[in-house]
């Protein structure tokens, strides 16, 4: 995708966004129990201005993109994954919600040593003895650590509770 | 006073209490190593074990965790991305920049020598002038605390990415996610979508833990599987040049570090603000002033200098309302003087006038904890640069794990983990579409004290913007703002806008 | 690639298998307690709440012979920690400390997660906060009659701080102003040390605040001009209440234990008697004696009707200030 289509997306969309907040989430979850003589006293006072100031400054983005006629031309610097690398970052993302939902079922040292085993496996550590071990070597350390050391009791699951 | 500097010496010089000093330094520097562990849990874990000690002992334990915890979290900060306290996530911008660049060994001692030297002029500070220093603090009403975060908000400028405009809308962003929760002045509820934890506000470490540190492990993560030469994360330059730093690296840096001290100071005096926002300060200073500014954010060991020194420096400077008015100026010095009042010392006036010899031996117990830490941070970073034998393929899935229980161990929330990945994702995002998150820090940092700053004073005035104006301080920041926004927009227009 | 998901295979039956086994080990005992015991501290390390809870917590895990977990859940003046509470399992696994305030004061005001009189088992009461209205040492207001006349003659002149609207130290100063028919503005803070600075600061003339006014007094920062306590302190002998100086109000807060509702009433009563144990204890003591709270013994029958009895004259007080008209929460 060419750099200023991109540009062009993200700003409408942050702009729709900002105008959701503004005409929708503000007035249906801020509570406003009693009027208020200065609005700057309201608690709607300052999510309104830093929403405002989000919609302002992402219109000025937008018409100065707009205006200008060449692309932006190639990012500087370091370079960004590529498409194929991007996929696999957004499959490590997938992998760590699941990681969230399954601590919450089966509990924290058995989705640690699940998820740690796939992450492993899925950087390209081949050896199935290597990935057994260091996941569960990781999770007991970790575990025992944060028990005894933090005093951190971390989830058992729902399952067995 | 020379006499109560002998006699705090001898106290101090105990066995036992020297013992604390390392064995809190060494616990702090573990705890604030970990990612997501900050120094305010290193000090709020120690508190309970130090009911039973003597009170110099278990002062120093404390003092010890937070300077040890506080300096720790550099040390990720820099070879790994993950910033493991808010006061270090300004050392990332260049700290990991260089590390990428081969030089991780040099930022890290950049970091370790000007924390040091941040620290122990701050403390010099304390001992000094502690007195005067507190009654100038206690001038900052809420006016004036309004407009200095009103100035503070300028800071963003320094670190907006390429992108000016996308970096001021990052800021907004963190002002709006800062308002979620209880209203801070008639506590309503405010866009927390019904859901109880949120009523809390979205917690500030998940928050930051997601944005800076599991962006970069999945953006690490999605990078193609190495090759054999790039299989290490932490590639250590062969030049001894690289690895460490030179007399004239470090005379160029001092007057930064300098600098970065008395900001450090300076917003450690003023309760409330805290540690991040000195860095970032102190950065953005840097910055504005480099012979060099468009090096910083590229692997300028200036910049490590700037925050590191910020950052430390606060240090020293909160015990200052704490110790002679009893007003603790963050979270930390707040469960420490919890410290002082079950041991039954009440910190404030009369603290120093019925145990001014205790309270020089913690003095003086400052000072060695700036020796202590800085022997045990050379030695620690000896051990952090083995990190560098770990494969990467094994090394970023365990800083991932360490983002889940580093959330995690702070509230023993659930719902924190799942904040901490929500904004590892959406940094992982924002960095695609250039948008920079540290201004969202900031301002997620900076707005709540705003806000209620800006909505006391307009209470106490009765609406009237004039308080702003005739109180002589808050006309002072008042003016600074105007002037840096406009040296901003000038400095800004010089090069093209994007 | 076979060998591995045999591997993945094998690992996650062993898992399973031993999260089962622990798990079924847990649930088979019966003799409460027989885990660790996890106690929410509703407001932040360093604050009296929380220093209050850990100085209770050796001496209650001596008693029970578990050790207790406390883990501070700060935000919305103690309610969020009890709305995580109301929802989780009556097995006496689970507790909260936590203010009366969190069940009839807040909830009357504004809306909060929870039933305040039907969510919880109200297990031990064991602390009575005190507060006090204090003033600048070197300030022009002598008495609470100064500030008092002061204010009705210079209509929104007087300032005060308190550590958040709705707490009771900014009930007390409302209702002294209803009765005395004078009006000064309340400027909240985030928490009772803030709010001090102020009074320090010369930026509000008075305060109207927690324990730690105490330490600020003794070292002669301060003075009192009321205290808000039921009957005059200890430490301050010279210091009038409020009800002595004819503001029909003082501050009833109380640091208690909290359990969720449907509790086992033995469990219940084993945990009453390890707390009255902590209560005695010298940890215990000291922490009372150093943040200037009074030690107290209320069980659970007794507490829970003061909490009821409370619910009605709460409401009475806010709808004569005027700041509701309806509770906002639904007691039941």
């Amino acid at each position: 995708m060419d750099d200023t289509r991109r540009e062009i997306i993200t700003d409408v969309s942050v702009l729709i966004g900002a105008l959701i907040v503004l005409f929708y989430v503000i007035p249906t979850y801020i509570d406003l129990e009693q009027e208020y003589d200065l609005a700057s006293l309201s608690p709607a006072f300052f999510p309104k201005i830093a929403t405002w100031l989000i919609a302002g400054l992402t219109s000025l983005h937008l018409l100065i993109i707009a205006r200008r006629k060449e692309s932006l031309g190639p990012v500087e610097g370091e370079e960004w994954l590529s498409s194929g690398e991007q996929w696999k970052a957004l499959a490590c993302c997938l992998a760590i919600i699941v990681y969230f939902f399954l601590m919450k079922v089966i509990g924290f040292i058995a989705s640690t040593i699940l998820i740690l085993a796939f992450l492993f496996w899925f950087q390209g550590v081949k050896k199935p003895m290597k990935v057994a071990l260091t996941s569960i070597m990781v999770t007991a350390g970790l575990y025992l650590f944060f028990l005894y050391v933090m005093k951190v009791h971390f989830p058992k699951g729902v399952l067995f509770e | 006073m020379v006499e109560n500097f002998l006699v705090g010496t001898s106290i101090i010089l105990h066995w036992q209490h020297l013992l604390a000093i390392i064995v809190g330094s060494t616990l702090g520097l573990i705890v604030g190593t970990i990612p997501g562990l900050t120094a305010t849990m290193a000090v709020a874990l120690i508190l309970p074990l130090t009911f039973d000690l003597d009170f110099v002992t278990s002062i120093m334990l404390l003092v010890g965790a937070y300077k040890g915890g506080i300096f720790g979290g550099s040390i990720t900060a820099i070879l790994l991305n993950t910033p493991g306290t808010p006061a270090s996530a300004c050392t990332v911008l260049d700290g990991y920049t260089l590390t990428k660049q081969g030089k991780g060994v040099k930022a890290l001692k950049m970091a370790k020598y000007s924390s040091t030297l941040g620290d122990f002029c701050s403390d010099l500070v304390l001992i000094a002038v502690a007195a005067p220093l507190a009654s100038i603090a206690l001038k900052f009403g809420p006016p004036e605390i309004a407009m200095l975060i009103f100035f503070s908000l300028t800071i963003v400028a320094g670190v907006a990415g390429k992108s000016m405009i996308k970096g001021l809308v990052s800021g907004c962003f963190g002002l709006l996610l800062a308002t979620v929760g209880l209203d801070p002045i008639m506590t309503t509820r405010r866009l927390s979508f019904n859901i109880v934890e949120l009523d809390g506000g979205i917690s500030l470490i998940p928050l930051l833990i997601g944005l800076f540190a599991l962006s970069e492990v999945v953006y690490q993560l999605g990078k193609k599987s190495m090759t054999h030469a790039d299989q290490f994360v932490i590639r250590h330059s062969t030049d001894p040049a690289d690895n460490r730093v030179s007399w004239a690296e470090f005379k160029r840096s001092f007057r930064t570090i300098m600098r970065g001290t008395a900001i450090g100071t300076g917003i450690g005096i003023i309760p409330g603000i805290g540690t991040g926002i000195a860095s970032f300060m102190s950065y953005a200073r840097a910055k504005r002033v480099s012979k060099n500014p468009e090096k910083f954010g590229k692997g300028s060991l200036e910049g490590v200098a700037a925050s590191e020194s910020g950052n430390s420096a606060v240090v020293g400077a909160t015990f200052i309302p704490l110790l002679t008015l009893g007003i603790p100026g963050d979270i930390i010095t707040a469960v420490i003087m919890g410290a002082f009042m079950i041991q039954g010392f009440i910190p404030g006036p009369l603290l120093f006038k019925d145990h001014s010899q205790i309270i020089y031996a913690i003095f003086i117990g400052f000072i060695i904890c700036d020796i202590v830490y800085f022997i045990i941070g050379s030695i620690a970073m000896k051990y952090a640069a083995y990190l560098s034998r770990v494969p990467r393929n094994i090394l970023f899935p365990v800083v991932m794990l360490f983002c889940v229980v580093g959330s995690y161990a702070i509230q023993h929330s659930m719902f924190d983990i799942a904040i901490m990945i929500f904004f590892g994702i959406l940094g992982f995002f924002m960095m695609k579409l250039e948008f920079a998150t540290a201004p969202l820090l900031i301002a997620f940092i900076l707005s709540p004290i705003g806000e209620i700053a800006l909505r006391q004073s307009l209470l106490m005035s009765s609406g009237s913007l004039s308080i702003f104006v005739t109180r002589p301080i808050a006309l002072g920041f008042l003016i600074l703002t105007v002037v840096s926004i406009i040296g901003i927009i000038r400095s800004h227009f010089k090069r093209p806008v994007t | 690639m076979n060998g591995l998901k045999k591997a993945m295979f094998v690992l996650f039956t062993v898992i399973l298998c031993g999260a089962f086994a622990l798990g079924s080990v847990q649930t088979a005992s019966a003799a409460w307690p027989d885990k660790p015991i996890t106690i929410f501290i509703p407001f932040a390390a360093g604050g009296s709440m929380d220093a209050s809870a850990r100085a209770l917590a050796p001496a209650m895990e001596k008693a029970l012979g578990q050790s207790i977990v406390l883990i501070n859940k700060t935000g919305g003046a103690g309610t969020v920690a009890l709305g995580i509470l109301a929802n989780a399992k009556p097995d006496g696994y689970t507790l909260s400390a936590g203010t009366s305030s969190g069940i009839f004061r807040i909830p009357v005001q504004r809306k909060v997660p929870y039933k305040p009189l039907a969510s919880f088992t109200n297990i031990f009461a064991y602390a009575a906060v005190s507060s006090a209205t204090v003033v600048k040492a070197d300030s022009v207001f002598k008495t609470w009659k100064d500030l008092v006349e002061y204010a009705r003659q210079n209509p929104g002149q007087v300032k005060y701080s308190t550590t958040g609207s709705g707490s009771p130290m900014h009930v007390a100063m409302e209702v002294a102003a209803e009765q005395e028919g004078i009006k000064w503005i309340h400027i909240p803070y985030k928490g009772t040390m803030p709010s001090l600075t102020a009074v320090l600061g010369g930026h509000v003339q008075a305060c109207s605040a927690g324990p730690k006014f105490a330490g600020m007094v003794q070292s002669g920062q301060m003075r009192i001009l009321a205290v808000h306590t039921q009957r005059r302190m200890g430490e301050f002998p010279n210091a009038p209440t409020m009800l002595e100086l004819g503001v029909n109000y003082f501050n009833d807060t109380v640091f208690s234990i909290f359990g969720p509702a449907g509790m086992d009433p033995a469990v219940v009563e084993k945990i009453e008697d390890a707390v009255s144990e902590a209560v005695d204890s010298q940890i215990f003591l000291d922490f009372c004696k150093n943040f200037t709270t009074m030690p107290m013994k209320m069980r659970h029958r007794e507490y829970t009707k003061l909490l009821e009895d409370g619910w009605p004259k709460q409401v009475k007080i806010f709808q004569k200030l005027g700041r509701i008209k309806e509770p906002a929460t639904v007691p039941r």
